[in-house]
């Protein structure tokens, strides 16, 4: 291994570790807003910026911590991998997504794009959950009484999640991508820092 | 496919997934969130709530009468009790009962309550109770974290 190639690997790990805490820190700050997060978010765009391997990473460790410790208590299982499992789901389509959305096209309709991800991410993301909890809780064979029971928690969910994705995801992945300056997992030189 | 296309169908998606469980949410209201006027809520009377603090305390108030429309299991509680609740939604959530919070010192307890053995799945503000029937809160560790334990002392209690 070179030396390029182990800074590389290196940045790519702070990269990881940053997404994953700021995913954490923002779950924590939208936890008292019920069925408002911020997490799947940074998790997609962790996934967005630097690349599927990324995004699946950050949505593994962010969950995998959050989901054990946050201020309702740790999930049972079931729950825990379910949620796990949905957010490096998420992490891996952010990747995904850059190949899709991020095209000289209009902004509007980039927007529009990732307004519509966040909405269906998040409906697989509270199927995927309420089933597990139904399994969780001996209730597969209510499964949608379980739904309807959850509906109006999915329904903030869904719709704010929308709302988030479309008017966020450009702006801040633009962002942190000239803050951190990384692209894909490619190193692109700080010429300023180097200069002075 | 174009991506005109699949944005369009992914909205497709999510109007339909809005759509679809608002409908339901209205069209059955012992489930939903949302008051049902078409509902019939009889008084309840007889009722009996016991308060298990998980330390050995259970209080036992019966014959406790409610005149409708305020026939929940959280219009009972409210008369045995001191309770301090907020609301997510229009759901309540009770956080503490005669001073013993949910969660105290991260003890993973949390306030439950069971009605005649079993374990409604709604708010406790939209559980309505029908005369003679049993209320039991709970002070027990969450069911999010210790299932089987819970699953096992539900079978005790309810055997």
């Amino acid at each position: 291994m070179n030396a390029s190639s182990s800074t590389t690997k290196s940045r790519k790990i702070s990269v990881i570790a940053i997404f994953a805490s700021m995913a954490i820190a923002s779950a924590y700050a939208s936890s008292m807003i019920p069925n408002i997060e911020l997490m799947s978010f940074m998790v997609f765009v962790a996934g967005y910026t630097y690349g599927s391997y990324v995004g699946t990473l950050v949505g593994l460790i962010a969950m995998g911590i959050y989901g054990m410790w946050n201020p309702w208590g740790g999930a049972v299982p079931p729950i825990f991998i379910a949620q796990v499992g949905c957010m490096t789901l998420i992490g891996a389509a952010g990747g995904i997504a850059n190949k899709v959305l991020n095209t000289p096209d209009s902004n509007s309709e980039k927007a529009l794009g990732a307004a519509a991800l966040g909405g269906v991410l998040t409906i697989i993301y509270d199927l995927i959950t309420n089933y597990a909890y139904a399994v969780a809780f001996g209730l597969a064979q209510q499964f949608v009484l379980v739904l309807i029971a959850g509906a109006w928690f999915s329904l903030i969910h869904v719709i704010s999640n929308t709302i988030i994705f479309g008017i966020l995801l450009a702006p801040v992945s633009r962002t942190l991508k000239n803050t951190l300056g990384l692209n894909n997992g490619t190193v692109r030189e700080n010429r300023w820092r180097d200069e002075h | 496919m174009e991506r005109r296309t699949l944005i369009a169908i992914l909205f497709a998606i999510i109007i339909v997934y809005v759509s679809t469980f608002t409908v339901l949410m209205y069209l059955t209201p012992q489930y939903s969130p949302t008051e049902n006027p078409q509902q019939e809520i009889k008084p309840a009377y007889n009722i009996t709530v016991i308060i298990d603090y998980g330390n050995g305390t259970i209080e036992t108030f019966t014959g406790i009468n409610l005149d409708p429309p305020n026939t929940t299991v959280f219009h009972a509680l409210l008369l045995v009790a001191v309770v301090e609740y907020h609301y997510e939604g229009p759901y309540v959530f009770v956080d503490a009962i005669n001073d013993v919070r949910n969660n105290e010192n991260n003890n993973n307890k949390w306030w439950q309550y069971w009605v005649n053995g079993e374990l409604p799945m709604i708010a406790a503000n939209k559980c309505y109770l029908n005369s003679n029937d049993i209320v039991e809160w709970r002070y027990w560790p969450s069911q999010f974290s210790n299932t089987t334990s819970l699953n096992k002392v539900n079978n005790e209690y309810i055997n």
